[in-house]
């Protein structure tokens, strides 16, 4: 099994924010993870990804968001592969959310990975002596980082941009 | 134009017509919308839409593509990512006289030289009622696990959460009416819907299996009707009971006074025996009458209060 290098970094990505801890499990829902990998395309830590917006379920609301239909693809392939286990949540609206964690296999995978690999996921998600940014929701819905050292910084994901058009009217 | 770009058009448009849209709808119309869809009018919150995309043409890296290769070619990786982005996670796929069809979640992808535009703008209907169906019947589902809620407090029977419940049952029971109201809108427009798809006979669009999703939405409105009685049933039900604690609490005010009334009045009586004994009695006699009249609304009230009261 060989995954691309965004998978990689998705990868690694995933295990930083669901590594159990003692006997805690700890998953990421899908908006955090949406979050994340907006802000991974924005600082050039994935190559071949893009995002485009969408209607999604956010915090209890539908949205537009920015997501990256090549990572959803990643995040599928990694599942199918049993390197991270998905989990469907229903919220007290009725709608549904996912979650997920990474596998022991995927543990094993990644110990196998370039350092390179890992290092560019650091940069911006574990950068050395800071640690692992916290992600929280503010009023608004906006996803905000929140490093250990007091950095914070919010993930324009919820933040779609315009596009210049020209529309004429059709009578059908 | 590139898929990436054509997507963020899409969503800029399904943006700008819900602003355009919210400029020339009535207030009845923008209250039914934000019960479903709450906060839809601000910045960033949407409704779910349903997008119909024609291309004639279809072209990998300044080569057009044949409709034959076409299919096969899109919905693989890389670029069924793409698709992805215009209609969402894809639902089905046809080819059929030249004609491909992408159908997503959330929009429908046509390739090719589209003939009649008709039942393809039914379709995109019906699709949008079946969508606005489904969230309808979310907000009805969470109704129904609100009001479960509630009977669970109203049953403890404490006025204080009575009262509040009432309240809230009333804005329920008041959204409740409107949403209702809409279902003859409904019904009409399937109806209408129907009569217009029957005088289109379109080969070349039958491939979207329009009659199936016709049945699969007038099926759910039958559902949705059926939950809007049952729904509405329980919050009468509810109201009936918060009616019956009320008033059993009115029932035991009134008895209150009604026994208060007698022991001031024994306590009255009393007391003017007492003021008048001492002109027919001697002192001993007279202390006996004060003491009895002075017991004995005591008594009666104690005994009205554990015995009378609970006979009552």
């Amino acid at each position: 099994m060989k995954l691309s290098r965004d998978s990689e970094k998705l990868l690694y990505l995933i295990s930083l924010y669901t590594r159990s801890e003692r006997e805690m499990e700890k998953w990421i829902k899908n908006y955090a993870l949406w979050a994340l990998i907006y802000h991974g395309i924005v600082e050039k830590v994935f190559e071949d990804y893009d995002y485009t917006p969408v209607t999604v379920m956010w915090y209890g609301t539908l949205r537009i968001a920015n997501i990256s239909m090549e990572a959803e693809a990643d995040i599928f392939k990694l599942r199918r592969e049993g390197l991270i286990n998905k989990l469907r949540l229903a919220t007290s609206k009725y709608r549904y959310i996912t979650a997920y964690k990474i596998t022991e296999k995927g543990e094993k995978y990644l110990q196998n990975i370039k350092p390179e690999v890992k290092a560019e996921v650091d940069r911006v998600f574990n950068p050395p002596s800071v640690g692992i940014p916290d992600i929280t929701i503010d009023a608004k819905g906006n996803p905000i980082l929140i490093y250990k050292n007091g950095k914070k910084i919010l993930v324009k994901i919820l933040y779609p941009e315009d596009m210049a058009y020209s529309s004429a009217p059709s009578f059908l | 134009m590139s898929l990436d770009k054509l997507a963020r058009i899409i969503f800029d448009i399904i943006e700008d017509t819900s602003r355009l849209m919210s400029s020339i709808l009535s207030l009845y119309q923008r209250r039914i919308l934000n019960i479903i869809y709450p906060g839809y009018k601000e910045e960033g919150f949407e409704r779910r839409k349903y997008t119909v995309v024609i291309s004639e043409k279809v072209k990998i890296e300044g080569k057009e593509l044949s409709s034959e290769k076409m299919l096969d070619l899109l919905l693989k990786e890389p670029y069924v990512n793409e698709i992805k982005q215009i209609v969402g996670p894809i639902i089905s796929y046809a080819k059929k006289d030249g004609l491909c069809l992408i159908d997503g979640s959330y929009g429908l992808l046509i390739l090719g030289k589209v003939k009649n535009t008709e039942l393809l703008s039914l379709y995109a209907s019906i699709k949008s009622l079946e969508i606005f169906l489904e969230d309808l019947l979310v907000y009805l589902w969470m109704v129904w696990e609100k009001l479960g809620d509630t009977r669970k407090i109203v049953l403890k029977g404490d006025i204080k959460e009575l009262k509040k419940m009432r309240v809230q049952l009333v804005t329920i029971l008041s959204d409740f009416t409107l949403l209702k109201s809409i279902m003859g809108t409904i019904t009409y427009s399937l109806d209408r819907i129907d009569s217009e798809s029957k005088s289109i006979s379109d080969d070349e669009l039958d491939s979207l299996d329009f009659s199936t999703v016709f049945h699969a939405v007038k099926n759910r409105c039958r559902t949705i009707g059926d939950l809007f009685e049952s729904i509405e049933r329980e919050i009468d039900g509810l109201l009936m009971v918060i009616n019956t604690h009320i008033e059993e609490a009115l029932d035991r005010l009134n008895t209150l006074t009604f026994w208060l009334s007698i022991i001031f009045g024994s306590f009255g009586l009393g007391q003017l025996a007492v003021a008048i004994a001492p002109w027919f009695m001697g002192p001993i006699e007279s202390t006996i009458v004060s003491s009895i009249a002075t017991l004995l609304p005591i008594i009666l009230g104690v005994f009205l209060h554990f015995g009378g009261g609970k006979a009552r």
